[in-house]
């Protein structure tokens, strides 16, 4: 475990350093993510001015749901997203052969080895921004609950993450060069809408097999609403349902592994 | 003199020649991975079209209303169906067309060859949006097979020579201006953030993600104005015959004087940086 903090430290060093070789883009960055934000709480005022309510939800729950979504964007953003980018290519390219012969997990290597310095500050931002929306909530919110609500959020991050995998490690079969990224990226949209438009059977398939709906929607329904065990009981089971599948294709995307330029 | 008429028309069918190979050559790289490509498009035509059909059918639900701005539920569902497919038309290649070549290097065999370069680019950028709208059509033919709807679309030649004109000056307008973030890569060396911004702006302002029709007045006010309206909602509004002739007059003129600022700042642009341009990559 401390051979991987400390590998993990010397990751950080380097993407720092990277991150400043390229001084302008670093803030052209940052500008791109405050937009996207900008972009998410507009969104949903234009459709607030046409509803008081959407999915069961009021404006300020709205808020809530969206400050909560995009501060977990803005940490995957910084812990995962630039190794989502390299995963396709590291196998297509043969650059997991170099990983697979190191004395750690290749699987370490690959899934955490970039770090985005330059998001660093949109985590900040947004953390503080959640932090605003929290402590202006029109109704009181238990303290214990909140304490339980933000590593509910490093699992949504972690899980949009590890969902995200599983339709990059297509490439191990069809060496393609993004896997199945664009359909994720259309399917992510699931995970910037609250849970409750969402019905019948596709309500089901968004809260266990993709669940898109589990990252953002239901720690802000275990935020503000009643029912918190049976809710918790439902983001650990999805959580460790899509954590098994991802190692389950790790292992058997290794064992179809062709080397370089595969 | 008719030499040089025969000499510059000889220049014209050549380049012609190599243009049409570079479209096609384009189209081959766009079906390498076919299967790949197939499950991606059917993938994200699923998902806009079930988070969209969700989110609306909610709202609706919610208002009791039978038209929201003029859309029914089935209306905003072929909205949603549409606005992703031309999204894709006009975005063409892909973020990083000009700015990685710039920032390896690669950019010196354009410079090498007795070639326009942006003729050689929008060929290639030409390429993928032609795909994209046989698959627009190939979309709006099941549709009409399945869920055949004339309150929502009814099929006329002319909405599709309308969209084809509207479509065709929407390619052109955002391949210059999409140009420009590219070229920018002559000083800064990496601009894909700025190509992410582009896109998004684009898709938001220009009724992606939401029909232009729901924004307050005093936005589309000011929307009018801009570039981005032009780029997907109006392609999509000359489909269906949304627009008398007046609308569609005035939208076409502002694209186009769009078009003509975004070719000339994007020639002025490509002009100077290439005195920044060092040619060696990393």
């Amino acid at each position: 475990m401390t051979r991987y903090l400390r590998l993990y430290a010397h990751f950080l060093r380097f993407s720092f350093s990277k991150a400043m070789e390229f001084r302008v883009d670093f803030f052209f960055r940052v500008f791109m993510d405050l937009f996207f934000y900008f972009v998410q709480f507009v969104f949903f005022n234009v459709i607030y001015l046409h509803t008081n309510m959407l999915g069961g939800w009021n404006i300020d729950q709205m808020q809530l749901f969206v400050a909560t979504y995009i501060f977990i964007d803005a940490f995957h953003m910084t812990f995962f997203a630039n190794n989502t980018w390299w995963f396709p290519i590291s196998i297509n390219r043969g650059d997991l052969d170099y990983y697979l012969t190191r004395p750690a997990s290749s699987f370490f290597f690959l899934a955490f080895k970039e770090f985005a310095a330059n998001s660093l500050i949109n985590l900040l931002l947004t953390g503080f921004f959640l932090g605003y929306i929290l402590f202006n909530y029109p109704e009181p919110l238990s303290p214990l609950k909140i304490l339980v609500f933000l590593p509910l959020l490093i699992n949504g991050a972690f899980l949009y993450f590890m969902t995200f995998l599983i339709f990059l490690m297509s490439v191990f079969w069809t060496s393609s060069p993004r896997g199945f990224a664009d359909v994720f990226y259309a399917g992510e949209k699931v995970m910037h809408r609250p849970d409750g438009i969402f019905n019948g059977y596709m309500r089901k398939f968004f809260l266990t097999i993709l669940p898109f709906s589990v990252m953002a929607s239901l720690p802000v329904r275990f935020l503000t609403e009643n029912n918190e065990t049976s809710i918790l009981v439902q983001i650990i089971g999805a959580s460790l349902l899509i954590y098994s599948i991802v190692f389950i294709l790790w292992r058997l995307g290794l064992k179809n592994y062709s080397s370089a330029s595969s | 003199m008719e030499i040089l008429l025969s000499r510059s028309k000889g220049r014209v069918i050549k380049m012609t020649k190599v243009y049409r190979q570079v479209f096609f050559m384009e189209l081959r790289n766009l079906l390498t991975y076919r299967a790949d490509f197939w499950i991606n498009f059917f993938g994200q035509t699923f998902f806009s079209l079930v988070v969209a059909y969700y989110l609306w059918l909610s709202v609706f639900e919610y208002t009791g209303s039978q038209s929201m701005q003029g859309y029914t539920l089935q209306g905003i569902i072929f909205y949603y169906l549409m606005a992703p497919l031309i999204s894709r038309i006009q975005q063409g290649q892909g973020i990083g067309f000009a700015a990685r070549e710039i920032y390896d290097g690669q950019l010196n065999k354009y410079l090498l060859y007795p070639l326009n370069y942006f003729g050689y680019k929008f060929a290639a950028y030409f390429a993928y949006s032609s795909f994209y709208i046989g698959q627009l059509f190939l979309i709006l033919f099941l549709y009409n097979l399945f869920f055949y709807d004339p309150s929502v679309y009814q099929f006329s030649l002319a909405g599709i020579f309308l969209f084809l004109i509207a479509m065709t000056l929407a390619c052109v307008l955002f391949f210059f201006l999409f140009s420009l973030t590219e070229f920018l890569a002559f000083w800064f060396d990496n601009t894909w953030s700025l190509g992410v911004i582009l896109r998004f702006g684009t898709s938001f302002f220009g009724g992606g993600l939401i029909p232009l029709k729901f924004f307050p007045d005093w936005a589309l006010e000011i929307l009018e104005f801009t570039p981005f309206p032009y780029l997907i909602d109006f392609p999509l509004k000359a489909l269906n015959l949304d627009l008398t002739v007046m609308e569609f007059s005035k939208s076409f003129s502002i694209s186009l004087v769009w078009t003509l600022f975004f070719v000339f700042a994007s020639l002025k642009l490509w002009n100077k940086g290439q005195y920044k341009y060092t040619g060696v990559g990393i």
